[in-house]
This record gives structure tokens, sequence and C-alpha cells, in this order.
């Protein structure tokens, strides 16, 4: 990108030049006009329109690189950092380069120690390790000192005996007893009716397959419009937008509200975010046929577990629904913004 | 020349308008739709049975038992929501890898997320491969095999989770926590702590008579708490590892610890002019410093992450408020004006809010408010005293006491109050949680 402005600054340079010292034509800057001034007197216009226009074509095209560049560009964002740690000897290898980083650190925790130490174990080498299988169950004794470092050894011995006692009492597993207050005040409150909702929904679309979900959505959105007041669904772009509104627009837009809904429905956000002010943006590219390419951020909030959450939104998502008939068949770009809600 | 150089331009300049203008056009079919109420608050996980690789008995239940620690885990944190089992659709053949998994179905129930687990049990040593895989992108995010005992098997789930958490989220979550507090199922008071969920209590004192106030350091190695072995209220700084410890015992009392998260030192109140006044200690003891100077009762410190700020308790405006003292100046401003009377302050993690109980209609509630004394949010809201929060150390959860069921229980909740639900059922009452910072793989 740089270069290029630079490249065309250069060019209008040297074409300016010359066309401004013609008009004054006569007296001082004799020495650069000189050999030009012949031609000068009787083409000044078509000449300066001549540069002029080249340079007023050259700025477009450039805009219209600033314009596509982030497209292009963006094809490489969407490779998001993923990470990709496989299990050895399993031929679920994927070919995705990404994540070099996590693979390391992993890789070098080996488990060679005949320790119990269930550790992470390093991908390369499978077979070696059934050799010490048998060490640790002789093992067995001498080991639990050897945790005893942080307060371990007491630990062992409940595990086996009460272990049944301890699961039924210990964990927090025992909701049902325990009713789950909701009298919260106000925050809570929705919180509660929209977790109740989200499982109802869930349940539904269980038993109802994924076809209809476009369909609830649209249904749930006409039913219940003031539930999403801030919502915004505007034409926009780089050209300046349109200037009315026809009938492929209104179409057009109230299909947009419908890819809308049904990528919100798909969007999970942990509870912890509701309140901050992260955002991200989500582009993507619409077909006929309700498939959905390209799908990349064009800007992203910085929070990684929230980033991945609307780019699963959007990817859960694809197929969504088919252009309606009348609807041009041209594929076309949406953006989605993604804000946690405000409580 | 010049014609031809004109002629040229005009080409250019046509040629080069076009492309401008179809550049422009496609440009402009770009819509903005914007969403800011996710129709779900947690993140819908998938979890089908562990295969055992082999037909036996015993590795059938190991691997049920082991599906249900890792769904008692996950659900724990409170952002996962585990899909029933019955909507799940799993095709013939259907295994651990990525090859074999039919994503469309996963997709179809509304997985975020898909966890296949599989485990061989020989003798005693027990091999386990547990995956995660983003099911919208198709996916392995993490995939690891654990081998060991069998007794080892819950260490290797918590170790998963871990893996799971630090994969998805930019923290460690809290399966290498643990939450200590004060129990009187022994008869008298004493500290015990407990795994992240409750899992595997254990006492820590003995022969305290009265023991109170359990404190994390920074670093998880030390443990202060009050007790009342000697008669007076001393305090007791332990070290964890190797069970050694010091004793605090200025003239009166000496109560309330609270470690500076940066470093080996302490914040405590001590009477030794027979007014209740908050001393910053080393960790051995010593007094480094008288940080607050006033007629009223000043307690509960308790350090902001950084170190900088502290929080604490003082009755200086006639009823317990909490207030903040800024470590360099010395400098105090008062942060709750609601309610008749707050106690026991608790920093966030990440240093924007405060936890405290707070009276306002005849029981204590938790609620938090930022440092400045804006957004108060009240977090709980039943007929028992909800007091003494304590948050985690990622941010997102608290634990506290409540007596709503009569005897005082531990109970945890998000951060935003909801999901709340008692930690852990033992004999006698459990007061005053503390919540550790990451302790390691432990």
């Amino acid at each position: 990108m740089a270069k290029q402005p630079g490249a065309i600054v250069k060019q209008d340079m040297k074409q300016q030049k010359p066309t401004k010292t013609s008009p004054p034509g006569a007296g001082k800057d004799v020495k650069q006009t000189k050999s030009m001034s012949p031609d000068l007197p009787d083409q000044d216009g078509p000449i300066w329109l001549a540069f002029a226009g080249g340079s007023l074509a050259l700025h477009i095209v450039l805009i219209a690189f600033m314009i596509f560049l982030p497209q292009i560009v963006r094809s490489k964002t969407s490779n998001l950092p993923y990470l990709d740690i496989t299990l050895e000897a399993l031929p679920t290898v994927r070919p995705g380069p990404p994540g070099p980083k996590d693979v390391q650190p992993k890789a070098e925790a080996p488990k060679p120690e005949p320790k119990v130490e269930p550790l992470p174990e390093p991908k390369p080498e499978p077979k070696p390790k059934p050799e010490p299988k048998p060490e640790p169950v002789v093992e067995k004794e001498p080991e639990k000192p050897k945790e005893a470092v942080k307060l371990k050894p007491p630990k062992q011995e409940p595990i086996q005996q009460p272990k049944p006692a301890e699961v039924s009492t210990a964990p927090p597993k025992a909701p049902d007893e325990i009713p789950v207050l909701t009298s919260l005040k106000k925050r809570t409150y929705k919180v509660d009716v929209a977790k109740e909702k989200a499982l109802r929904e869930i349940k539904e679309k269980v038993e109802t397959g994924r076809p209809n979900t476009v369909e609830q959505a649209l249904k749930r959105f006409r039913e219940n419009p003031g539930e999403r007041p801030e919502q915004v669904s505007a034409t926009a772009g780089g050209g300046g937008g349109r200037p009315t509104l026809d009938r492929m627009g209104m179409l057009r837009n109230s299909y947009i509200q419908e890819v809308g809904a049904l990528v919100e429905m798909n969007w999970a956000m942990p509870e912890s975010y509701a309140g901050s002010n992260l955002e991200a943006r989500i582009w993507f590219t619409i077909h006929s046929d309700g498939n959905i390419t390209n799908v990349g951020f064009e800007k992203r909030s910085g929070d990684k577990f929230f980033d991945d959450s609307v780019e699963r939104a959007v990817k859960k998502s694809i197929p969504t629904k088919p252009f309606p008939a009348e609807l041009d068949k041209e594929p076309f770009e949406m953006v989605v913004k993604f804000t946690p809600p405000k409580d | 020349m010049s014609k031809t150089f004109i002629r040229t331009a005009c080409t250019c300049f046509l040629f080069l308008l076009s492309m401008s203008l179809l550049a422009g056009s496609a440009a402009a079919a770009r819509y903005e739709y914007w969403i800011n109420n996710p129709f779900l608050r947690k993140i819908p996980i998938a979890i089908p049975d562990f295969l055992p690789q082999t037909v036996n008995e015993e590795p059938r239940q190991a691997a049920v038992q082991a599906r249900e620690w890792l769904i008692s885990g996950l659900e724990f944190v409170r952002y996962f929501k585990i899909l029933p089992p019955e909507s799940y659709i799993i095709s013939d053949g259907e295994s651990l890898t990525a090859q074999t998994i039919n994503f469309t179905n996963w997709t179809s129930i509304g997985a975020d997320h898909l966890i296949t687990g599989g485990l061989d049990l020989r003798g005693n040593v027990l091999e386990m491969e547990l995956r995660l895989f983003d099911v919208p992108r198709n996916r392995l995010i993490v995939g690891k095999r654990y081998k060991g005992q069998v007794e080892d098997m819950r260490k290797m789930i918590r170790r998963f989770c871990v893996e799971i958490v630090s994969a998805l989220t930019d923290s460690k979550g809290v399966f290498g926590t643990k939450i200590a507090f004060v129990s009187n199922g022994p008869g008298n008071k004493e500290i015990f702590a407990c795994e992240y969920d409750g899992f595997d209590p254990q006492q820590l004192t003995s022969g305290s008579k009265i023991a109170l106030s359990p404190a994390w350091s920074g670093d998880g190695t030390h443990m202060a708490y009050v007790s009342y072995a000697d008669g007076t209220p001393q305090i007791f700084v332990r070290n964890l590892e190797q069970k050694s410890g010091i004793k605090i015992a200025y003239k009166g009392m000496n109560v309330t610890p609270a470690w500076d998260p940066t470093r080996f030192s302490l914040a405590a109140t001590l009477s030794l002019n027979g007014d209740q006044e908050i001393y910053s200690l080393t960790g051995n003891g010593k007094i480094i410093k008288k940080l607050t100077n006033n007629w009223g009762i000043d307690v509960s410190p308790s350090y902001s992450p950084d170190g900088k700020q502290m929080a604490f308790v003082s009755n200086r405006s006639g009823n317990p408020q909490i207030y903040i003292m800024e470590m360099d100046t010395g400098e105090v401003r008062r942060v709750t004006f609601t309610g008749k009377y707050n106690s026991g302050p608790s920093f966030s993690p990440k240093g924007d809010r405060i936890a405290y109980a707070g009276m306002d209609d005849g029981t204590f509630d938790i609620y938090t408010v930022r440092t400045d004394g804006t957004d108060v949010q009240q977090l709980t809201n039943d007929p028992g005293d909800d007091e003494s929060p304590s948050w985690s150390p990622d941010g997102t959860l608290i634990a506290f006491s409540t007596t709503r069921e009569g005897k005082p229980r531990i109970y945890v909740m998000t951060s935003h109050g909801t999901d709340q639900n008692r930690l852990l059922l033992l004999d006698g009452g459990q007061t005053q949680p503390a919540w550790s910072p990451w302790l390691g793989d432990y």
C-alpha cells in the first residue's frame, strides 16, 4: 500500500510541473518551458485535460485498490491461529500450519519418567511408551510420597475409598435440590429468562431439525421486534450506497434480517462478557443458494474466546436460507458487527 | 506526438474510469448487521459417551466415571452448557478422530464444540485419549493422551480441562486452584481446603481452638490464618509445602490477614494501642508500617492485584463501609454509599471491581461495585446471610458463605450472580472461603 501512493504522487508531480509552468508561460520560467513553449499555447486545454484525466483515473484506481485490498488481504486473516495439537500415531493430523507455538511446549513435556503423572504425551513417539506401563503398577506406593510435595499424600487415600460418597456430595452436582435463586434483581433476572429461552430453543431445534431454524428465528424476530431495539441493518459501502430503496433493496434487506437473526441465534457468548465493550466485525459473502464463503474478520475484539464465539456463530449458520426467488442472484457481502449486551 | 499522446491518455483514462466504476459498484454491495444480544449465554458442548477400547466391565465403568468428571468439571466453570445426550446423532463408525466424525450432525444439534474420549484399562494402568473439536470449523483444537494409574484418572481429567480452557480462552481457568475455608466439623473451627470444585476436602490445621480468616499468599505457597490456640487471636503464617510456620503475636488482637499478591508481605489488623488499625507486615511478621490512623475500627484489608491499592472496612463514617487506600500516598476514599453495613471486601483479579457483603434489609447479601463507587450490583438475594465473597483467580466466579440452608455453607456463583450452587457438603458449618491463586499442575 505504502508504495503505491508514493508512485502515484511521483507521477503527478511529473505531470503537473509542466502544466503549472505553462499558463504563466511568458517571462520568468523561460528555461524550463523553452522546449515545450512552441506547442503549448494552442493545446493548452486538451493536454491539461488529458493529464488531469489520467491523474483522476489513477486516483480512482487507487481508491478502488483501497476498497479491494482488504478483501484480498482478508483471505489471509481468516486463517485463525488455531491450536492444532495432534495425537501421536493418529491420523487426525490437520494440514493447518498454524499453531506451531503450542506444539513445541507440549511436545517437550515428555513422559519418560515412569511416574504415574499423566503428563501430556509427546506426539512423535507413540510406541516406546507402552513399555514403561508395567513400572507404574509396581511403583504404586512409592509414588504417592513423591507427589506429596503439594498436600498430595492425604489426598490419594480418600480418592479410592470414599470416592462414591465424595462424588455425590462434594461437587455442586446436586443443583436440583438447591433452587437456583432467580430473584437477583434486574440484571440477573433477564439472564435467567434468556437462559430458559435458550434451553427451550435448543430443545426445539433438536426436535425440528435444522431447516426450520431460519423460520424460527424470523418468527421470533417478528414476534418480539422490540427485543433488539438497537439492531441496525443498513446498506453501506465504499460507493456511497443507494439513493433510493427499490423493491430489490427491500427484498435484500429483509433477507439480511433473516440471516442476521439466524447468526444471532447461533451466537453463544459466555455470560462473563456482558457489559464489556468488546466489538468484533466479521464479513462474508452470501450466495444465492444460501452458502456463505470468505468468512473473515474485518475487526477482531482482541479477546480470543469472544472472537472465536462470533466466528463460530457465522460458521454454524452455513448454509443459511437461499435467496428468495425474486432477489437478484448476485452474491453479496455482509458485515456483521458483534457487541456484548450491556448487562 | 502530442495527438498520439492525447489519444493514449484518453484511452487510458476511459479504461481506468471503467475499471474504477466496476470496482465502485462491487464495493457498494456490502451490507451491515449488528448483533448485540447473543441468544445463548453459555458455550454448547457435546460430550458423547467415552469409548472403552476393550469390552470388559472395568474399562466400561471407568469410561462412565471419566465422562462424568469431565462434565462436572466443565459445568463448574459455568460458561459451558453440556448438551443432553438424547439429542446426539451419532453416525455408524463414528469414533474418536476427526476423520470419523460427521460434523454436520453435531452442528445440527447446535454444538459449538465436541469432546471425544477413549480409554483402556489394563490391570491398574489407565490410558486415556481426549480430544476437543471445533464443530463449525470441523477441526481438532487439542488432543491429549494420558497414561497412569487408575487412581489418577481424576487428575488426567483435570489436566484436560486445563487444556480445554487454555485453548479456548486467554486464561488458565480455575482447575488448578483450591478453596480454603473454615469448618467447625471437628468440634471447633479449623481451616480446611478442597479442590476448586469441592472435591477432596482436607483439614489443614488442628488444635486451634478457633481458626479463622484463611488467606493464600500470592504464589500459593503460604497460608496465613488467625488462631486462638494461645488464647488471644494471633496470626499464623504457614509454609504449605514444608509445613513450617511462624506466629504473629503482637499485644492485643491480630486478625484479618491479607496478602499483597505481588510480594511476601501482608496487611493485618492489630490493636497494639487498643485501637484497631491496619498495619503492613513482612511475611515473617515484622511491622513495616501503620497504614491507617483513625479513631474508628479499620479491618479486613484486601489488596488490588497490582498491590497498589487496598480495600478495607472502616466505621469512621459511623457505620461500617468499604474504603480504598492508595498505597503510595495513603490517600483514602470511600467506595460504598448504600446500605448500613458493608464488610468483607475482596478485590477482583482484574482490579476493576470489589465484591463485598452488604446489609440493607436485615440480612447480608453479596454485592459488587466498581472501584470508583459506581455501578453497584446485587448478586444474591435470599433469606439467609451471604458473606465473605472471594474471587476465583480468573475472575469468573465468586465463592461465598451462606446460611440459606440453615447451617452455613460455601456456595459458588458467577461474578454476575448466576448459577449459585453449593460447593460441598461437610459435617458442621463452613464459612470464610478463600480462593487460592493458580497453584500449577498439582
